[in-house]
């Protein structure tokens, strides 16, 4: 899972960095904006992953482990991850 | 203790257009099955049918249980798909963690991987790549494994080890086999089938390729 979620972390990293600079910036009034547009960048990343890295799912399906978990696990972790920097930020802000 | 892989039933069409129909085919530990045909009459599709990446209507049973998702079963069986499909950016060390391998072991059949062991797995050549790959589907622990072209980008003294590496294997488990470089398949094989016009055909003898349009002997 670890190795399939490093595929897209630097760009998941730079969206969810980014995120959290604007609600630093502009608090609450801009949440349903960001979480909306994490959810759009979510779902490109399932478009261009898929797209370009579809081979590599027989590493995967040979390990066990099945392209709705990979999906399941990585993009829900992602999103839970974003919702707690939010808080965290909201918290300290 | 002996256990079978079987397939049949098995209808799969694109755009109307008939590929697969009355297959049967079986597989079983101790044995190489190997599979022969001409480009585009079915043999990737099969096989993934079997693996149940590819969905359609069939029959895929291990030990008379169905299973239509064996790609969530690995102890059941593996799959060497045609291409490169191990991430690039993962070392030697690591492949071998994940499919629970020696590396050792590795090395003494391959003597020229004895300093690639950190190594990423997308430095290697094409045919380095391809044996890695066919090693670890190969050797680890599953009843049955699939290999889809994997002589491909071998060198001759590569195949041959390749060979042998899948004559040992065969004492632990079924191994169905396809490839266009068909001598190799035909030396090991125990049973052969040749699939022509959406149906395997079970050759009794080597003429039976010539006689089904496969190669001229």
């Amino acid at each position: 899972m670890g190795t399939f979620y490093k595929s897209f972390l630097l760009f998941s990293f730079v969206v969810t960095a980014s995120c959290l600079s604007l609600f630093w910036e502009n608090g609450t009034s801009i949440f349903v904006v960001l979480f909306w547009f994490k959810i759009a960048t979510l779902g490109l990343t399932y478009y261009f992953i898929n797209s370009y890295k579809s081979k590599e799912y027989y590493y995967y399906l040979n390990l066990g482990v099945s392209k709705v978990m990979l999906w399941t696990t990585t993009l829900c972790f992602d999103f839970a991850l974003f919702v707690f920097l939010i808080i965290q930020t909201y918290q300290i802000r | 203790m002996n256990h079978t892989l079987e397939a049949d039933s098995i209808e799969l069409a694109f755009d109307g257009r008939k590929i697969l129909s009355s297959i049967y085919l079986k597989c079983e530990t101790g044995k190489i099955t190997g599979l022969l045909g001409r480009n585009g009459q079915g043999k990737t599709c099969l096989m993934k049918i079997i693996y149940g990446s590819l969905p359609c209507e069939k029959s895929v049973r291990f030990d008379q249980v169905a299973h239509p998702a064996a790609y969530k079963r690995p102890e059941l069986l593996r799959y060497l798909p045609q291409f490169n499909f191990i991430p690039k950016q993962l070392s030697l060390k690591r492949i071998f963690a994940d499919f629970e391998l020696d590396y050792t072991a590795f090395e003494k059949v391959f003597p020229g991987f004895s300093s690639t062991h950190k190594t990423a797995v997308g430095n290697l050549s094409g045919g380095e790549q391809r044996l890695v790959a066919l090693y670890v589907i190969l050797k680890s622990k599953s009843r049955f494994v699939m290999l889809d072209e994997p002589f491909t980008h071998l060198t001759p003294i590569q195949i041959e080890k390749a060979k042998q590496l899948i004559l040992e294997e065969k004492n632990h488990k079924g191994i169905l086999v396809t490839d266009h470089i068909y001598q190799p398949i035909v030396d090991i094989c125990d049973n052969l089938y040749v699939l022509a016009n959406g149906k395997t055909h079970l050759t009794k003898s080597i003429k039976d390729i010539e006689t089904l349009g496969y190669a001229r002997i």
